[in-house]
């Protein structure tokens, strides 16, 4: 396990127990009041967007992706690549960002260098 | 007879003095770097809505019946007749825009501040895998309802449930461990 009491001073550390614990209980809380409040004030049939109902909001570029191409083969092999695609991106950045002649480029990106 | 009480009695305070340790260890002395961001809440955010949607999913397993043409009738069934029937099938139906639209926003907010960089590559690949998982549980969780009157998915629906409930929640499980497990073994990200 991570210890992250190493190289820093008290004033740069709080307790897990209470502090952490009770920023994830209020979420926790505030989640289950977001889903009652769409239990209870959303109609059945909710649509803001002219689509069919079977298309949820997150599949809505592929809906249209799908009205363009016509071919059910295709948007498959589309949605698969995009899959390969997200899962694959900080590998394909970290070659997209290899410079042969950039020694340091040979290096992975840390995660901070971009903050 | 009283030494093997005073055995048994060790062995419980050797277990007793094991929990407590555990406890300690990674809750109640446990301590993490200052000014975390409420938006890093957004992961967790998402196991909540995770176990929201297996705890109702499990209540309706106990009357939803997975064939052809009892499918939606079952439905109909667990919304009107069974006492609180109604909003369990409804937040298990609202629940998954929620968690979807909360593993949106952890991955956005993950891209955006490049925390998928090294050393932590291979829990951005657990996380989108997830997400994957996600989208593919509420296709097939979407089907059940409404796919029975698809003619593609008529004789299909047993295996489409099967498919929701077990197939897709095992693999699942074993991702959220490998994420989990990682984040506990690199930290979470630490604020500059």
């Amino acid at each position: 396990m991570k210890d992250y009491t190493q190289g820093r001073t008290p004033e740069m550390l709080e307790p897990f127990f209470p502090n952490e614990m009770f920023r994830y209980i209020i979420v926790s809380c505030f989640l289950l009041v977001v889903e009652c409040i769409a239990v209870f004030f959303l109609p059945l049939p909710f649509s803001l967007i002219e689509k069919p109902a079977s298309v949820p909001w997150f599949g809505l570029p592929f809906y249209e992706l799908h009205k363009y191409l016509q071919n059910d083969f295709l948007l498959i092999v589309i949605m698969v690549f995009c899959a390969l695609f997200l899962v694959s991106w900080p590998f394909l950045e970290n070659a997209l960002r290899y410079n042969p002649k950039d020694k340091l480029s040979l290096k992975r990106i840390p995660a901070k260098m971009n903050e | 007879m009283d030494d093997t009480k005073n055995e048994f009695n060790k062995s419980m305070g050797e277990e007793s003095s094991f929990l407590k340790e555990i406890v300690e260890k990674n809750i109640t002395r446990k301590l993490i770097p200052k000014g975390m961001s409420w938006f890093g809440c957004m992961g967790g955010i998402s196991l909540v809505a995770f176990l929201v949607q297996t705890i109702t999913g499990i209540f309706l397993m106990f009357y939803f019946i997975p064939g052809t043409k009892e499918a939606v009738a079952s439905i109909q069934h667990i919304t009107h007749h069974v006492p609180f029937g109604w909003f369990i099938q409804r937040i298990h139906a609202v629940g998954p825009h929620i968690m979807i639209g909360m593993v949106i926003g952890h991955m956005v907010r993950i891209f955006f501040k490049g925390i998928y960089r090294h050393p932590r590559e291979l829990h951005w690949v657990s996380g989108s895998c997830l997400f994957i998982l996600t989208l593919l549980m509420y296709y097939t969780g979407n089907l059940l309802s409404v796919g029975n009157m698809h003619e593609l998915f008529a004789t299909r629906v047993s295996y489409l449930y099967a498919v929701h409930v077990a197939v897709i929640p095992a693999i699942i499980g074993l991702f959220m461990g490998m994420h989990f497990f990682m984040i506990r073994k690199t930290g979470i990200y630490e604020p500059l």
